[in-house]
């Protein structure tokens, strides 16, 4: 994945960083509905099948930009869901920790 | 894979969509060293013809051999066999050119190669949103043309663009068919036919040879008007 050329991994790091805003948006949705570790939970869980899907949803042709380079859109959800759990996790559960200092532990749905 | 008489051979193509039978008998051959045009109609399915190929576009059935071993379309991105070059763009919008190339190419000789086109090194920092029709086309053929895939399928690549840009790119393939067996389709009769060393027509689900113009008239793809 990360070769000494740099190649393939600046284009998978550029896909993780496209998907990761709509991953970080379903995360925020869920904290509000959910609180901090039900989000967190499906973060971990289906954060990146969220992205994916919101991807192929509004840019669906640049995966052609990813196919050229001989990514599937398979390898490239691999891919992702590892760099989710890498680096991913910390960002969410910062982002996660500063919420709910500034505005407290709530949750519109008990569970 | 040695570059040389590379054979990409296509012996059936098969697709429906509901009852609506799309592609019923295709085949074509392409070898290193050609550029095959493929005319049809709106609709025809030349499209989804190298959208399976490319196989991004499940195929009722497909039987395809390149360099005389049998590929299936699934394989083809991750064995990096076959370039496409979509109808639509497909390069990220927000990114500019000159940070698009180090993408794709690692070498500095194939960077440098991209990079100092003349038609390339005007656009190098705008972003692709920045882009002219023209400008883009040129920049995708000619990204994807540098990669080492020893085929490469254009869908459209003259459609909408102005004529300096089409004879650019027109040139380019000449240079490019040496090393690279070369699919492309359009609209453009014209300019398909002074680009291609060999084409076919898609006409009712089946390919038939077109050997002139003539024959695109007699297989209901131009009219008389045209001759």
């Amino acid at each position: 994945m990360f070769n000494r050329h740099n190649i393939p991994s600046r284009a998978l790091w550029k896909f993780y960083k496209d998907i990761l805003p709509y991953i970080l948006v379903f995360t925020l949705l869920c904290k509000i509905v959910f609180g901090s570790l039900i989000a967190f939970f499906l973060f971990l869980m289906i954060g990146v099948f969220i992205g994916f899907f919101a991807f192929n949803l509004i840019k669906k042709q640049e995966f052609y930009f990813y196919h050229n380079l001989g990514f599937s859109k398979w390898k490239l959800f691999k891919v992702a869901f590892i760099l989710n759990l890498v680096l991913g996790t910390p960002i969410v559960i910062i982002t996660l920790v500063i919420i709910t200092m500034l505005f407290g532990d709530f949750k519109l749905i008990g569970i | 894979m040695t570059q040389n008489n590379v054979k990409l051979i296509l012996s059936k193509a098969e697709k429906s969509f509901g009852n609506k039978e799309i592609l019923k008998d295709i085949c074509f051959t392409c070898e290193i060293g050609e550029i095959l045009g493929i005319f049809g109609r709106n609709g025809c399915g030349k499209s989804t013809l190298l959208k399976m190929i490319f196989g991004t576009l499940r195929a009722d059935q497909i039987e395809m051999t390149i360099d005389g071993v049998s590929v299936k379309p699934e394989t083809i991105i991750a064995s990096k066999q076959i370039a496409y070059v979509p109808q639509d763009s497909f390069l990220p919008r927000n990114v500019r050119v000159r940070d698009i190339i180090p993408m794709y190419f690692y070498s500095e000789a194939k960077q440098d190669k991209v990079f100092y086109d003349p038609g390339i090194a005007k656009i190098a920092a705008r972003r692709i949103s920045e882009l002219s029709l023209g400008e883009l086309r040129y920049f995708e053929v000619i990204l994807i043309g540098n990669l080492d895939h020893p085929f490469l399928l254009l869908d459209e690549p003259f459609s909408m663009i102005e004529p300096l840009y089409k004879d650019a790119i027109k040139e380019f393939l000449e240079t490019l068919k040496a090393s690279k067996g070369i699919i492309l389709t359009d609209h453009y009769f014209d300019d398909v036919l002074q680009t291609t060393t060999k084409n076919i027509v898609i006409s009712e689900g089946k390919s038939s040879e077109v050997l002139s113009k003539e024959d695109l008239i007699k297989m209901k793809y131009l009219s008389k008007n045209h001759l």
